[in-house]
């Protein structure tokens, strides 16, 4: 079933396809391969793809000439969210499409109205059943969870009860723990990772950039980066307390420092990766000294630089209950370290749970951000 | 439906695996041994407080009073780690204070253990310092900041000079740090004061620290905190010989350090880096009980009578409850069997 409408109609999009021309050039070589890319954003398409599952045969069997105009709206629904999709690594694309032989943009104009949303539609039955998979993963875990923790092999300050945790994430939302709400926990750390994550990204990619693009810096700098990435945060965490106190400067100083390395491994080698005839290309077209970096190798480099900012908001997230040792409430990690002190073993489970998914959340976000800044992935 | 089946040959292999895990978690000790006496492992959790449990070590008296059995020593830096490892069957003879033993005798935890041995009433050696010109007594830390490794004696003893002050203790904003991180905090003046331990106690005093109240004063005024011995009731079922074999060996260092107290800072010294005159200085921080005045009603007492730590224990646990810190407070009765009365006077019977 959800495999029909995949090889079925190209058609339904037609009616937008006035659009393209304008974003046409720069994503050319992804619609090329389209069909096999099945990395699509899932909550945002399935409701449009249930629309089109029921409008699926209509083009093929019934009028054509009537239905354009009634697929147009979905259609047009959906076009707000493709063209910045595409359209934002036009700039970046535009001296590769330049570069590049113009014979790839030329097929892709025939292919691109309807390969593109052929895969979401396919996708919608998959993820139906793969929603369905990961609803019963932790479903099972439960009950395992409560079964192990019924059965008491373990005292209860081992192995609390799901019941119990719940009753805490309810208390701790409501009432409190050490003074502050759940949320006020969470915000706290969050703002933290936002801040590290910021400044330890952005520098990250500079410092990437550097060493990928200028050997004499890649010798100096290259080693002093691993031997950052290397150390385990709690090993410093005493050292920044000294040097920057204890309120939110040693924190965010140690995401910072958890975050830039592998943002910066990830840039430079990215940087390094990036191929030589784009180079060339783009010199022999007149490309400026500052136009390279900023308009071919950073754009070519995107989709490992994106990898690395995934891995680098886990370490840094991973890093947060390190942080937050020190003096850390308000603060998901300051929240676990104080009930740990405690044994109050509920909300410890609680937090790891609310870190467990909030980075979840966090990564689905940068997974959407990745679709949309680099919808060329795995196709160019 | 081949999937389903190879999907429940996974819910099977998961299971599979959790089983045996489960089973060699439940009735771990350690100390499984020979039945007839002696263990041949004994697990003991320490701290680095000057007391006698660090001469003993130091001496390596237990280690010749029980030829046959290996000695194993864990540090541990705060009392609610010992709970933790108690509660896992790590350890069978630990240190911990007042606090987390009162919390580990109380429900949620119930730690299945009893005190034999107060290693010590802690006097001068935790205090509340303040930097100089933040306040002048304990009313005046009002909006002040404030460390103190949270769930420990100092935690409560400061909760407790703020409670006689009449201070609430939300005018206070109260930071939970380790005592390193404390003197950190304190050379770069981002606290207004601590209340802590030494070694770190002594080094804010040197750096300017003026003491508004120390735990000796507490003591005195009924809110007294002890570091005591806890012993997992299991062990101290099974092998009464070697935990008689124990305190006796603790009563020897504490007549040490009253017959020879150079010999027995000498000894402390060694253990904690420090000069023999400052771990001299420290020692004399600390109340040590013997063998006599642990019996004595005024702390662990006798069988027919336990003494008054007991009553201790308990209003500590009133207190912790209304810090939201244990969920109810015991009966008197659970804190007078959480003394190991009977064994304490078995190992010295002729007094």
């Amino acid at each position: 079933m959800p495999q029909t409408p995949a090889s079925g109609p190209p058609p339904p999009t037609p009616s937008p396809a006035t659009t393209p021309p304008d974003i046409g050039v720069s994503p050319a070589p992804d619609h090329l391969t389209d069909p096999g890319g099945a990395r699509e954003p899932q909550a945002a398409t399935e409701p449009r793809a249930a629309a089109q599952h029921g409008r699926a045969t209509e083009p093929r069997t019934a009028a054509a000439p009537a239905e354009p105009s009634a697929s147009a709206e979905p259609g047009a629904a959906t076009q707000p969210a493709r063209p910045d999709a595409s359209a934002e690594p036009s700039p970046s694309a535009e001296p590769r499409g330049s570069g590049e032989p113009s014979a790839s943009a030329e097929p892709s104009a025939s292919l691109e109205p309807g390969a593109v949303p052929a895969p979401r539609r396919r996708l919608s039955g998959g993820l139906v059943r793969a929603a369905g998979l990961r609803i019963g993963a932790v479903l099972f875990l439960l009950v395992v969870w409560q079964l192990v923790a019924a059965a008491r092999i373990w005292p209860p300050v081992f192995v609390p009860e799901p019941a119990a945790v719940w009753e805490e994430f309810l208390n701790t939302t409501t009432t409190g723990f050490s003074d502050y709400t759940l949320q006020e926990h969470l915000l706290a750390s969050l703002r933290r990772i936002l801040l590290g994550c910021l400044y330890g990204i952005t520098g990250g990619i500079a410092l990437g950039l550097v060493i990928g693009m200028v050997p004499t810096v890649r010798a100096l700098l290259g080693p002093f980066v691993t031997f950052v990435r290397t150390l385990p945060p709690l090993a410093y965490l005493s050292l920044l307390v000294i040097w920057f106190g204890i309120d939110e400067e040693p924190k965010v100083w140690l995401l910072l420092i958890a975050a830039l390395p592998p943002v910066a491994v990830a840039t430079a080698d990215a940087v390094r990766g990036v191929h030589e005839d784009y180079l060339n290309a783009a010199r022999s077209l007149g490309a400026g000294r500052l136009q390279l970096p900023f308009r071919v190798v950073l754009p070519s480099a995107l989709p490992e630089i994106i990898t690395g900012v995934r891995v680098s908001v886990g370490v840094a997230y991973t890093t947060v209950v390190a942080a937050e040792t020190v003096n850390g409430v308000p603060g998901i990690g300051g929240m676990i370290s104080a009930a740990q002190r405690y044994n109050n073993t509920d909300v410890v489970v609680l937090g790891i749970i609310v870190i467990g998914l909030s980075g979840l959340l966090i990564d689905f976000l940068l997974q959407a951000l990745d679709r949309r800044l680099v919808p060329w992935r795995g196709r160019a | 439906m081949r999937f389903l089946r190879t999907r429940l040959f996974g819910v099977a292999a998961v299971l599979a695996a959790l089983l045996p895990l489960a089973a060699c978690g439940g009735g771990d000790d350690g100390a499984a041994a020979p039945k007839d006496g002696m263990p041949a492992q004994i697990r003991i959790g320490y701290q680095l407080i000057p007391n006698g449990d660090l001469i003993v070590k130091d001496q390596k008296w237990l280690e010749q009073a029980l030829p046959g059995t290996e000695i194993k020593w864990s540090r541990f830096d705060s009392g609610g780690d010992v709970n933790t490892a108690m509660i896992s069957g790590a350890i069978d003879i630990g240190l911990a204070g007042s606090s987390p033993v009162t919390r580990g005798l109380s429900e949620p935890l119930n730690i299945p253990y009893q005190v034999p041995w107060i290693f010590d009433v802690i006097g001068d050696n935790e205090a509340l310092v303040v930097r100089d010109g933040a306040a002048t007594d304990v009313k005046g830390l009002a909006g002040k900041r404030i460390a103190t490794p949270f769930a420990s004696t100092s935690h409560y003893s400061l909760l407790a000079a703020l409670a006689e002050a009449g201070v609430a203790e939300s005018a206070v904003k109260i930071l939970d740090m380790e005592p390193p991180d404390i003197q950190a905090a304190w050379q770069r003046g981002d606290i207004d004061g601590a209340y802590v331990w030494t070694p770190n106690l002594a080094e804010l005093q040197k750096n300017g620290g003026k003491t508004l109240v120390t735990s000796r004063e507490l003591a005195g005024r009924g809110k007294l905190t002890a570091d005591l011995a806890v012993v997992r009731t299991e062990f101290a079922q099974q092998y009464p010989a070697t935990l008689r074999v124990w305190l006796q060996q603790q009563d020897r260092a504490v007549k040490l350090v009253r017959s020879d107290k150079t010999a027995a800072a000498a000894a402390i010294g060694r253990q904690l880096n420090l000069d023999p005159q400052e771990a001299s200085r420290q020692l004399d921080q600390l109340v040590l009980l013997d063998a006599a005045e642990q019996r004595s009603p005024e702390y662990l007492g006798t069988p027919d009578a336990p003494g008054k730590l007991a009553e201790n224990l308990r209003s500590a646990a009133e207190f912790l409850k209304a810090q939201g810190q244990v969920d109810a407070v015991p009966e008197l009765s659970v804190f007078q069997k959480g003394l190991a009365t009977k064994e304490l006077a078995d190992a010295f019977p002729g007094q």
